[in-house]
Parts: structure tokens; C-alpha cells; sequence
């Protein structure tokens, strides 16, 4: 087994141990710090594949993510030091049905893929990206660009009408 | 002589790679221990140079050993954890919040032909790494249950989320002069041409103001303000546990210093003297500057600050992003 292989292994059970902490835990600080685990798990896979970039980016916008989240956590959920609220069982069947469903769909494109798509040595890195985005994948792009800007405004308008008597900037 | 160690090691049983990177952790931690009692002396002496005053002159010559003394009293010091701590996380945020520094050290290339460890993207693994440090702070807040420990972590989170922006957009028109995100690559682009400050003066503006509040050093320092928060983010506390968190932060100084000298100010080049020399030089000249930033300027106010950010530095660095990128285009 080689370097690359372990750092596979290693990430890969970083990454699930880190997803069954983000759902299983009952603290929701907790969930979020499994969470993280699981992100830099996924990192930890992308570099063992030879895509660094992708990696370092990985980890600069969840780990960034993460700490908002954390926040909005904070500000949000049920008070902490109260007893726990009992989960609701239709709600978990509803989580059960739509994961199921999700990781059908999953499953049923893993076989129809022939395995390995990747071209080895090919070169992943920021340059070829970033090529990519502005050729082939342009529309893509431009539509996630479109979708973080509606996002935004959506923000700026529910957080202006929340707070009548400041009609300006 | 390190080639000798290494051999030494590796003759243990650990192996060629084991080795150096036992060698190389063992160098960067031994350095990095002796750089956080030089700075904390430093800054005491030249905070009270500042209120003309004189600082610690009792341990050693000038007070130099005074640090050294502060740190056996912290050792000896009990380790307080309250009861309604979150004790896992409330262990793990002040181990937490060193782990990514020490990463950052070893990726600044300390000479024409030495790093710890060197990346083909080795700028966006440093500014990625240095977003983990502040989970780690707003894991202290939130884990040690305490209202201005948790104030202190928010606060904290939405400054570094405002001031890694501008970092990045300084760091950026960087890498289009140097057409690399490689720190030696960038540090050779210098060598072939001018230190980037005088390329990019604004970006280098930008970059040691980011860097400041990315230290949460003062005016930035809100949150750990000793006058609003009691001791922000690391008020619950004590003993070696807290000296984690001033670790971290003089550390973070040195290597964000290093960074911004890598970036701008050349790196390890520079006459007659060796090239990890000359980075320290300019990245403790760095560091100075901060330490004198900290005692001449008052504390911000938050929404001063935020605005700071949001409306002044982030809107400056994207203009000056684009005059860079039309100048790299149209020099081709």
C-alpha cells in the first residue's frame, strides 16, 4: 500500500466518521464541528488524488462556511442547557425517504460510470480549472454566479424589512 | 550540520522521511518557542518605550529573561476547567488553534533552496490553513459558556470573515504579477524585477492591514477587548491552556509577518547575508511595525470596524485588482 493510498484510506474514514458525527450527535455545536471533520476528510481525499488546489480551496471555503454556520447555530437553536426535545419520528422517516432516494440516484450513476473516468497524471490544477470554468463549463459558472447574487440581494431585502424606520443605506 | 541529525535519525529506525520530518518539527517548534518569549519581551519593551517608561528590567539583562520566568509560572500554574464547560471542545479549541500556525511556518520558504514542505499552490494552502485558527477561537467562546467569551468568538468569526477578503484580493494581484501562486516562484519573480511593495503599494497596504486584524492585534482587537469583554474569547482560561492562545497569536504575527514579506518585501533575498536572515529580518520588521501600531492607534469601535472592511478595504482592493489585471493583460 502506498503513501497515497493511506491518505486515501485515512481521509475517506475521517470523512464518514465526521458525516455520522454531523447526524448522530444531539449538540448542535457538535454537529457542526462533525461536520467540519467531514469537509476536511473530503480535502484530505481530493489531495490524495493529486488535485491540491482543489483541496486547499475545499478547505478555505467549508472551514470558512463552517464558523458562519457555527454563529448562526448559536443564534438560532433550541437553548442548550434545556432538556433535549425528543426527535419527532415522521420527520425521521421523512430524512430516511429522501436519503434513500438521494443515494439511489447515487448509486445508480456510480454503475452506470465506467470506472476510472480520470486520465492518471492529468494535470487538475488551478490553471487547467480555471480553464475549464471560463471554456467548457462557462454557463455553469455564470449560473452559480447569478445564483450567489439573487441569494444576496434576497438577504439584503429580508434584513431591510425587518428593520422599518431605516428606509436608507 | 542538519544533514548529519538527519542521518542521525534516520539511522534510529525512522526511516529518510520520517526523519526530516521529525527533524523539521523539531526545528520549527524549538524556533517558534524561542520567537514567542522574544516577542512577548519585545512587545512589553517597546510598549513601554512608547509610555516612556522602561518595561521589565529585573530577570536578565534589560528584562530578557522576564519571559522566560512568566512561562515557568504559567507551567506551574493549575489548569481550571468550570463545571459547565463543554469539555471536549474546551480542551481541544486551545490545542486547536496551534496546529494550523505550525502548518503555516513550515510552508514559507526560508531560502532560495529551502522550505519545510513546498506546494505548487502554496499561497492558497497558507490562507486556507489560517481560516482554521479561528474555529478554534470561537470554539474557546462558545465552549466555555460564558457571555463574553461567546461575544468574544462572534465577534472574532465576523472579523476574520470580513478581513480575509481583502488579504485575499491583495494576495491575488501578487500572483498576477508573478504569474504563480508558488511562494518561491513569487519570491524569484522579485528577484528578476523590484520587491512587490513598489509594484503594488496599495496591495501591501491592504495585505498588513488584513493581517492585523487577521492577529486580532489592537486596533483590530475586539475580540478579546479587555475593557468591554474581561478577556474575550479566553476569558474561562488558565494556566498553560491560555498560553496556547498568546502562543498562537505571537506565532500567527511572525508568520504572517513572513508571508508579507515573502509576498512583498522579497523574501529571503538581499546582499552578503544568508537568506533565512534576511526573512526574519523583514518579517520581525513586520512585526514591529504591528507592535507599534497596537500602542499608538485607539481600540475600533465593531461597526467601525465592519465598515472598515466591508465598505473601505474590500471595494479599494477589488479597483486595485482590476487596474492590475488590465496593466498584467495589456504588458503581453
Amino acid at each position: 500500500m502506498s503513501v497515497a493510498d493511506g491518505v486515501f484510506l485515512l481521509s475517506s474514514a475521517v470523512a464518514l466518521a465526521g458525516a455520522l458525527l454531523a447526524v448522530g450527535l444531539r449538540n448542535i455545536f457538535h454537529n457542526i464541528l462533525g461536520f467540519a471533520l467531514a469537509m476536511l476528510g473530503v480535502a484530505g481525499i481530493f489531495a490524495s488524488l493529486g488535485s491540491d488546489f482543489l483541496a486547499a480551496v475545499f478547505v478555505l471555503v467549508y472551514v470558512g462556511a463552517v464558523a458562519i454556520a457555527m454563529v448562526y447555530a448559536v443564534m438560532l437553536s433550541h437553548p442548550l442547557d434545556q432538556p433535549h426535545r425528543p426527535r419527532s419520528v415522521p420527520k425521521i422517516a421523512a430524512a430516511v425517504l429522501v436519503a434513500a432516494g438521494v443515494a439511489g440516484a447515487l448509486w445508480n450513476v456510480l454503475r452506470q460510470v465506467a470506472w476510472p473516468v480520470a486520465v492518471p497524471g492529468a494535470d487538475a490544477g488551478a490553471a487547467v480549472t480555471g480553464r475549464r470554468f471560463l471554456t467548457d463549463y462557462v454557463l455553469a459558472f455564470e449560473l452559480i454566479s447569478v445564483l450567489l447574487v439573487v441569494a444576496m440581494m434576497g438577504a439584503v431585502m429580508v434584513a431591510r424589512r425587518s428593520r422599518p424606520g431605516r428606509g436608507t443605506w | 550540520m542538519l544533514g548529519g541529525a538527519r542521518d542521525w535519525l534516520a539511522g534510529l529506525g525512522l526511516g529518510e522521511f520520517g526523519a526530516t520530518v521529525v527533524l523539521g518539527v523539531a526545528l520549527i517548534m524549538g524556533f517558534l518557542t524561542f520567537n514567542v518569549l522574544f516577542l512577548i519581551w519585545l512587545e512589553r519593551k517597546v510598549s513601554a518605550h512608547i509610555q516612556r517608561r522602561l518595561g521589565p528590567m529585573e530577570v536578565g539583562p534589560h528584562g530578557s529573561l522576564q519571559t522566560v520566568a512568566d512561562m515557568v509560572k504559567l507551567l506551574g500554574k493549575q489548569i481550571l476547567t468550570p463545571v459547565a464547560t463543554d469539555k471536549f471542545v474546551y480542551i481541544l479549541a486551545p490545542v486547536l488553534v496551534f496546529v494550523p500556525t505550525l502548518c503555516l511556518a513550515s510552508l514559507i520558504p526560508i531560502s532560495g533552496a529551502e522550505a519545510f514542505a513546498e506546494l505548487p499552490y502554496g499561497l492558497v494552502v497558507l490562507i486556507a490553513l489560517s481560516g482554521i485558527s479561528v474555529l478554534a477561537i470561537f470554539m474557546a467562546g462558545w465552549a466555555s459558556n460564558n457571555k463574553y467569551a461567546v461575544l468574544g468568538g462572534m465577534r472574532s468569526v465576523s472579523q476574520v470573515i470580513a478581513y480575509e477578503i481583502p488579504i485575499l484580493l491583495a494576495a491575488l494581484s501578487v500572483v498576477m504579477i508573478a504569474q504563480s501562486m508558488n511562494l518561491r516562484e513569487i519570491v524569484m519573480a522579485q528577484a528578476r524585477g523590484v520587491p512587490f511593495i513598489l509594484l503594488q503599494p496599495v496591495a501591501g497596504v491592504l495585505f498588513f492591514i488584513g493581517i492585523t486584524a487577521e492577529t486580532n492585534r489592537a486596533p483590530f482587537d475586539i475580540p478579546e477587548a479587555e475593557s468591554e469583554l474581561v478577556g474575550g474569547f479566553h476569558t474561562e482560561y488558565s494556566g498553560m491552556r491560555f498560553a496556547m492562545f498568546f502562543f498562537a497569536e505571537y506565532t500567527n504575527m511572525l508568520v504572517l509577518g513572513a508571508l508579507g514579506a515573502t509576498l512583498f518585501l522579497g523574501g529571503w533575498l538581499g546582499p552578503w547575508l544568508p537568506g533565512p536572515v534576511w526573512l526574519l529580518l523583514k518579517a520581525y520588521a513586520v512585526v514591529f511595525v504591528m507592535i507599534w501600531m497596537r500602542w499608538t492607534f485607539p481600540r475600533l469601535r465593531f461597526d467601525q470596524l465592519m465598515s472598515f472592511a466591508w465598505k473601505l478595504l474590500i471595494p479599494v482592493a477589488l479597483v486595485n485588482l482590476v487596474i492590475t489585471a488590465f496593466a498584467v493583460g495589456g504588458g503581453r
